[in-house]
């Protein structure tokens, strides 16, 4: 009846944070190899099979890790370089009711949403997205296509650079023409108005706004983050931030991001570890070059933005010749025959389009003044469902004649027919006046919601500004609310009281789907890593988000009590904005350690998980000198269960 | 080049309490801490462990100095604010708190002893057997019915104290005695000069002439202070060993008596509070259930501390407590924090030593004993003062 401990050392231990959605990721897989192909021991530890729960930080370089098995085995390992896998720092700077169930980070949104066509969660008649980055815009565009629901994005930082928001131009536009706001603003309060539904106060330039949602999502990002951190400096204890989605369509831009960041690593930890690289210098350095070129590429986007300007619902004359003179658009061949527009205006680091284009005909030059070659665009259409922005179309528009063509891709549960009529927006999603449905094409393999290419004869003098469709008149019939099976509800009793729930569901999820959620679920990870679920199911402490629903369950559920701090930080220990700021201020304390000594700062039972990049962006407000480069080692990342079955004995 | 009377060099409390007391008198200091900031290696600690286990006459002392009314006395003069008391009337709860606390020393091998001596100091320690022994210890669970031989020795009124709120308190108030400039955080390159000491910090070199320097020798300053030594061609006088200490925190099933330290074989309990041990206390809903372990581990060289942080023996003497002598069927770890402390020789009363660096006219002082329990920094640190005086 006791637990084995294993000692161990490797060179280098990958290891896999708290409350990732999926492992290993591509920056994991990157780190690994290429350093295991530079001869040092590396081990990858997540997932299922050994839970990372913490690191001791030598003196000097490196860190003790401790490890978990599945057989509850304790795994010591002593590593000369650690890499953890952070999760996305998602949760916003401190609001009054921010640590409610009416605001959830976006992966918890990305769980609760499921896949396929319905929600069993109602997520209309609007939800509100805090954050503009790339991400955040696609879950918009992904809520308002699925479902048919209003989305706002809330833009908090405006110090994007010349941009005023974090996200691709591309998208933006996609999210707007699909109906998508965006609003500058900074969030005031989220209060509960109904069982779903919240007020959400937030602050612009003319005042202040309120907002009505089903639920607010937290997405961010909030500020500009390192995404690659070493703290203390020169201990070879690395953070990476897992910004990769299961799939690179998601978010092209995390996961390129997280591939180079975890290229940039590599080479560092192996320049660290190895003393004698011989012949391999040169291919280390070019490795090097190359990530930290793409890197400063990711960048690019919002130094050098291009989004056109409008006189009232058309582009500016200035920039509509800017826009017709783009390399992504035809010149000439459009007047004989439809051919592919590629009106990607930025710098951005996507290439979707080009490598699903068959013939070649999408070649990003590195300046991109070349993009489009017209010559051999044959119109297959491969390019539009490719890319998750919606951008590239099909343009014909024939000299002299009263119409043009133009192929979209349309993503909804009421497909199109040829011979319908259709609203035509602009690249704001302003309607600019009606096209007819000249053919449609089903594209093959397209999950739910089925993907159309809707050919649309629009007045010639549109050919340049429609750029999405919408329905004449009557609204979407996308999703009904509370279209759920009824007969795969199973009764449980929750606090003494009968409910009714869906059957084999997570019980966090269930939680959700009936309004009885509370704040602390709002991490919701797939492993049961944060450790914050702690609900009591038959009479047994147990984490919600890893059993399920059955007949006859009897749950019960430990409520937060009191109203929390209109600013508070730390959830857990109810630790305040402004008590940071002030120890921060009177002790004129210098390092993130000491403002955690006087405050106790992540230090309940989340481990920071809710509080501690809020916790760092107040102190680099507050203007501590590296606090952007921190990283809190505190041991363990999570709530640490040991039981009886797994203690120790000699191996 | 700016001149003061002294440089205090070090990274915890004791530096800052000499240079309260000097200033006090007149004298004109500056603090360099090779850290980022103050408390980085949390080098004091709120009670004394007995650890290891003191002979009888330094037992003796060591209770009396553990005394809250001693603790009091020597805590209080040194802490520009209010200190409070648990029990007692407290008024202001962010205040740092001296909490009177019983131990409980579960081990028939030194009951009789304790409970002697105890009684000799006016302590009315009471005696515990069996069930009541048990039943009297933080943490144990009422499912633990068998208590035979155990014996237990509860002795009243000793003190701890909330270390982050009192140093912190500490460290505001110097700062705004002698101002920000006279306290340089990140100080490197530290170089004694026959009348002054040059370093750099925020980037810039700077140069101070003053009369003389006390280097405050706490763990992490080791090999920055045996380097200044080899320098001056100088052995240091006395070569402290390092003690790795645990300090584990788990959350208990059941709330835990906040007025008891247990000591169980090398091990201390208690329930982990801030402030007074008053639900208002901030906790994140498990009033009384964070239970902090310390465990003492090995002595050892500087460059072995790895292979025993969290090691296999740590696990083991958890086990023995939590599983089998509390009976817990499970535990929940939220947090350990380590640290090294310079061990304190079970035959000495003080720990306090100092000594000399001689290097040319400025011979700077070395002083040693500035680290462990709190009560004994804070000492150390007003007789560093008095002996500058």
């Amino acid at each position: 009846m006791s637990l084995m401990f294993r000692e161990g050392a490797l060179d280098l231990l990958i290891l896999a944070g708290p409350r990732l959605s999926h492992w290993p990721s591509v920056g994991v897989r990157t780190l690994a190899r290429i350093t295991a192909d530079f001869g040092l021991n590396v081990g990858v530890y997540g997932g299922d099979d050994l839970s990372p729960r913490g690191i001791m930080p030598l003196p000097g370089t490196g860190a003790i890790a401790l490890l978990q098995d599945v057989q509850g085995r304790v795994h010591r390992m002593r590593g000369r370089a650690i890499a953890r896998i952070g999760a996305r720092a998602e949760l916003p700077d401190p609001f009054d009711g921010w640590y409610s169930d009416g605001l959830i980070p976006l992966s918890t949104a990305h769980r609760l949403i499921g896949a396929g066509d319905r929600s069993h969660l109602s997520w209309g008649p609007a939800t509100v997205i805090l954050g503009t980055g790339n991400a955040a815009l696609q879950f918009g565009v992904d809520l308002i296509e699925r479902f048919g629901v209003e989305v706002a994005c809330i833009e908090v930082n405006t110090q994007w650079g010349a941009k005023r928001f974090a996200a691709w131009e591309v998208i933006r536009r996609r999210f707007e023409v699909l109906g998508g706001r965006i609003i500058e603003a900074r969030p005031l309060s989220l209060r509960r108005m109904s069982a779903q539904l919240w007020e959400l106060r937030v602050e612009d330039a003319r005042g202040v706004k309120i907002l009505e949602a089903t639920r607010v999502v937290s997405a961010g990002p909030f500020r500009t983050t390192a995404g690659l951190r070493e703290f203390p400096p020169g201990s070879m204890l690395f953070e990476l931030e897992a910004t990769a989605s299961p799939s690179k369509r998601q978010d092209f831009e995390g996961w390129y991001s997280e591939e180079e960041r975890a290229r940039a690593l590599a080479v560092r930890i192996i320049k660290g570890l190895v003393a004698d690289l011989g012949g391999r210098r040169e291919e280390l350095d070019r490795i090097q070059k190359r990530a930290r070129a793409r890197l400063k590429r990711i960048e690019q986007h919002r130094l050098a933005p291009f989004s056109p300007s409008y006189q009232g619902k058309w582009v500016s004359p200035g920039d509509a010749k800017q826009v017709r003179a783009f390399a992504g658009v035809p010149q000439t061949e459009h007047h004989r025959r439809p051919v592919a527009s590629i009106e990607c205006f930025e710098a951005i680091v996507c290439n979707l389009c080009e490598t699903a284009c068959p013939e070649g005909a999408i070649q990003f030059s590195k300046d991109r003044t070349e993009i489009l070659i017209e010559s051999k665009c044959t119109a297959c259409g491969l390019c539009l469902p490719a890319c998750p922005s919606s951008t590239p179309l099909l343009l014909q528009e024939k000299e002299g004649a009263a119409n043009a063509q133009i192929t979209l891709p349309w993503r909804n549960h009421k497909p199109w027919r040829v011979g319908e009529l259709s609203t035509l927006v602009n690249r704001r999603g302003e309607s600019l006046g009606s096209g007819r449905v000249s053919a449609v094409t089903p594209v093959e393999g397209s999950t739910a919601p089925p993907m159309q290419l809707v050919q649309v004869e629009v007045p010639a003098h549109l050919a340049w500004d429609a750029r999405g469709l919408r329905r004449l008149g009557v609204p979407d019939e996308r999703y009904r609310e509370g279209d759920q099976d009824h007969a795969a509800r199973i009764e449980i009793q929750l606090n003494g009281e009968r409910r009714l729930v869906r059957d084999g569901v997570p019980i966090v999820e269930a939680l959700y789907e009936t309004g009885q959620s509370r704040p602390r679920e709002m991490l919701f990870c797939p492993d049961g890593s944060c450790g914050m679920c702690q609900v009591e199911v038959d009479g047994v402490k147990k984490l919600a988000c890893k059993e399920s629903m059955h007949p006859k369950l009897s749950l019960k559920l430990e409520r937060e009590t009191g109203a929390p701090d209109p600013d508070l930080l730390c959830p857990c220990l109810k630790v305040t904005l402004n008590e940071v700021r002030e120890r921060i201020r009177q002790g004129k304390l210098e390092s993130p350690e000491a403002v955690i000594s006087a405050t106790h700062v992540g230090e309940g039972r989340c481990h920071g998980q809710l509080c501690i990049e809020g916790f760092r962006r107040v102190l680099a407000s507050e203007g501590l000198v590296g606090a952007d480069a921190w990283i809190d080692w505190r041991f363990p990342w999570s709530d640490w269960v040991l039981t009886t079955s797994s203690n120790v004995k000699n191996q | 080049m700016a001149e003061v009377d002294l440089v205090l060099i070090g990274n915890g409390l004791a530096p800052l309490i000499t240079a309260a007391r000097l200033v006090r008198d007149g004298r004109s200091v500056l603090l360099l801490n090779p850290d980022r900031d103050f408390f980085e290696e949390d080098s004091e600690l709120s009670f004394d462990p007995f650890f290891p286990w003191p002979e009888t006459r330094q037992l003796q002392s060591r209770l009396k100095e553990a005394e809250l009314d001693s603790l009091i006395q020597v805590l209080r003069p040194e802490f520009p604010g209010s200190v409070e008391v648990w029990p007692g009337d407290s008024r202001d709860p962010r205040a740092p708190y001296i909490r009177s606390r019983s131990r409980l020393v579960l081990s028939q091998a030194r009951a009789d002893e304790l409970l002697v001596l105890a009684d000799d100091l006016g302590f009315a320690p009471a005696e515990f057997e069996g069930i009541k022994a048990l039943k009297a210890f933080p943490g144990v669970s009422p499912r633990r019915t068998d208590a035979q031989g155990l014996r237990g020795v509860l002795v009243p009124r000793l003190g701890d104290v909330d270390v982050s709120r009192y140093r912190n308190g500490v460290l505001e108030f110097v700062r705004e005695r002698i101002g920000a400039s006279a306290i340089a955080c990140g100080a490197s390159q530290i170089d004694f000069m026959d009348d002054a000491v040059r370093f750099l910090a925020g980037g810039y070199p700077q140069t101070i002439r003053t009369q003389q320097v006390v280097i405050y020798w706490t763990p992490k300053l080791t090999s920055w202070v045996l380097s200044q030594c080899r320098a001056a061609e100088q052995k240091p006088s006395v070569l402290p060993q390092l003690r790795l200490w645990e300090e584990w925190s788990v959350i208990s099933r059941d709330p835990l008596d906040p007025g008891v330290i247990g000591h169980f074989n090398e091990l201390c309990i208690w329930a982990g509070i801030e402030g007074a041990a008053a639900p208002h206390a901030p906790t994140d809903g498990d009033a009384f259930k964070r239970m902090q372990i310390l465990r003492p581990g090995r002595l050892l060289l500087a460059d072995e501390m790895e292979r025993f942080w969290a090691s296999k023996e740590s696990f083991v003497s958890l086990e023995l407590l939590i599983n089998e002598f509390m009976a817990w069927d499970r535990f929940r770890v939220r947090g350990l924090k380590v640290r090294a402390l310079f061990e304190r020789s079970p035959a000495d009363e003080s720990s306090f030593r100092s000594w000399n660096l001689a290097r040319g006219d400025l011979e700077p002082k070395v002083v040693v004993g500035v680290d462990g329990p709190i009560a004994g920094v804070v000492a150390a640190g007003a007789r560093v003062a008095e002996e500058l005086a």
